[in-house]
């Protein structure tokens, strides 16, 4: 039983570590648009994809390959805000999120046509053994799957917190008229924060999808479930995202294990509307004016 | 410094500059003075390339500048001061400041940028205090010192004011209004947007009424303060 537990809290918190990484990648829009991407899965998805593709079809190390990838997504955010978003003659933003919308179907088309509709597996960065942990085996991909969450949660608060062009982010995000006046390239941060978004949608997908193979679909779930962690630790907070997604991980996996795993995905949701009814503003979330 | 001519703003159907001539030299203050949608912050965001001049050219420091966006505009040192502040709430007081030096990158512009700042806090000790607060929960006044404020350690040539009385107390506009003049004792441009005329034509070298989008009187302020037309107008008994 207490072994169980263990495994349980294992498995829940690398689950819940991919949902802080989408959830991040939604923070990172909310923080320079205002706007829920609907596309974040997706983004998840491509890594995936150019990873296969680096690996197998280009024959690259992994390294490279990671890198590539990355890259790769972040492109394809940059091209989103530069010629969907950007070109909308409305800024509202039902529009834009409608927008981003489409650019979830339109990727999902992509990659179907490109890579087809058979999943798809990527190798373990170091090995398959599992190791013994508190009684618990975990799978060496676990350990990168949270070390890499870490990293990038380390690296978004810092840039959010304590860089210039973080603080300028939050400033576009807050009022764009008023960022411009700073002498702020409002546009470039845009598009900035889609690149970064897309990035870190890379990254979750190259570290998750040796775990669990991959489909052309699979961010559709993923998106809402990351959505779901986002608004639970209160949209737009990096911390709460973290905080969000490892608490939805952890729900879901001891949900399964102790109640019963038809259950995995409604305990998510249902998590999430409780929230909703009773913290609107999830768990640290602030009001309006003085979120960061 | 600023050169405007014959600019003309349409927001769709509406036109709501309607030639609009005025220029500014370096050293002065020139005041905009008019009604409620009288056009004076369609003309301080169209100098800023916030909306877009339909019809016109506007020349700052010899450079065309109609049509370019905002932050380069910025760049070139026409700096604005919005209506309503819009300071960045979430962020902190010296957070806001920084950005209001987002421009300034090279080595020797960020101990330019130190200066600036000490200056600034100078202008306003009230933000000293206060530098680590959130920007949000300042009063109306400091707010409005935190909105010059940060558009003075940037590259500022010319400073755009708008508004910067509205909505505060009398004792608080006295303040504003002290730093305006102290800002032109040394050596400051500055564009000043009021619907307070008493108060923008006294600090002021000259002024433009604008009326309906059209530049209706012009003229040094010590002259415009005695002319019936803007005395019955605009310098009536009743004082915002
Ligand atoms: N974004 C906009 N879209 C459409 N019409 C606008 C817009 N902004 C201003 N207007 C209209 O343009 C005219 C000039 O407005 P503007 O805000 O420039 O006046 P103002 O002199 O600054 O007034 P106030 O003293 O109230 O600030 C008004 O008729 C206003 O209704
Ligand atoms: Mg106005």
């Amino acid at each position: 039983m207490n072994q169980n537990l263990a495994q349980f809290i294992f498995s829940g918190t690398t689950t819940g570590a991919i949902y802080a990484l989408i959830a991040l990648g939604f923070c990172i829009v909310e923080n320079s648009m205002k706007i829920v991407n609907f596309a974040q899965g997706d983004f998840l998805t491509l890594g995936g994809m150019f990873m296969f593709s680096m690996l197998y079809a280009l024959h690259l190390s992994i390294l490279p390959a990671i890198v590539l990838s990355v890259l790769a997504v972040a492109l394809i955010g940059a091209a989103m805000e530069r010629f969907a978003l950007r070109l909308a003659k409305s800024k509202e933003t039902v529009v834009l999120v409608f927008i981003t919308i489409g650019a979830s179907i339109f990727i999902r088309g992509g990659i179907k046509l490109i890579w087809g509709k058979s999943p798809k597996s990527l190798p373990y960065f170091s090995g398959a053994h599992p190791i013994d942990l508190l009684g618990a085996r975990i799978l060496p991909q676990s350990l990168w799957v949270i070390g890499g969450t870490i990293a990038v949660f380390l690296a978004l608060h810092h840039f959010f917190h304590h860089t210039k062009q973080g603080k300028a982010m939050k400033a576009v995000a807050y009022d764009p008229k008023a960022a411009a006046l700073m002498g702020i390239n409002v546009e470039a941060m845009m598009m900035l924060s889609l690149a970064l978004a897309g990035g870190v949608g890379a990254v979750a997908g190259i570290l998750i999808i040796p775990i669990t193979t991959m489909t052309f679909d699979m961010g559709v779930m993923l998106g809402l479930k990351g959505f779901a962690a986002a608004v639970l630790g209160g949209y737009g907070d990096v911390m709460g995202a973290v905080i969000g997604g490892l608490l939805l991980g952890l729900l879901e996996s001891l949900g399964a294990g102790l109640i019963s795993s038809t259950y995995k995905d409604v305990i998510a949701f249902v998590v999430l509307l409780l929230v909703l009814f009773l913290r609107p503003r999830g768990i640290l979330g602030k009001e309006e004016w003085e979120r960061v | 410094m600023l050169i405007v001519q014959d600019l003309h703003v349409y927001y769709g159907g509406l036109h709501a500059l309607k030639g609009v001539n005025l220029h500014v030299s370096k050293g002065e203050i020139v005041a905009i003075i008019g009604r409620n949608g009288a056009g004076k912050t369609t003309l301080l965001n169209a100098l800023s390339g916030l909306v877009k001049a339909q019809r016109g050219t506007i020349t700052f420091r010899g450079i065309p500048i109609q049509g370019k966006k905002p932050h380069k505009i910025v760049r070139l040192g026409l700096c604005q001061v919005p209506e309503g502040r819009r300071i960045f709430a979430p962020l902190t007081v010296s957070e806001n400041l920084e950005l209001g030096a987002y421009l300034k990158r090279t080595p020797q512009e960020k101990a330019k940028s130190k200066e600036d700042l000490d200056y600034v806090l100078q202008l306003f000790p009230l933000l000293k205090k206060r530098l680590h607060l959130r920007a949000g929960i300042l009063s109306g006044g400091e707010q409005q010192m935190l909105a010059i404020g940060r558009a003075l350690v940037g590259n500022t040539k010319l400073l755009a004011l708008d508004e910067p009385s509205l909505g505060l107390a009398p004792m608080v506009v006295k303040e504003i209004f002290n730093v305006i003049s102290r800002l032109r004792d040394d050596g400051g441009t500055i564009l000043l947007v009021e619907q307070n005329a008493r108060e923008a034509l006294s600090v002021s070298d000259r002024a433009y009424v604008l009326e309906a989008g059209r530049v209706a009187i012009k003229g040094p302020s010590s002259r415009l303060l005695e002319e019936e037309k803007v005395k019955t107008a605009y310098l009536g008994k009743k004082r915002r």
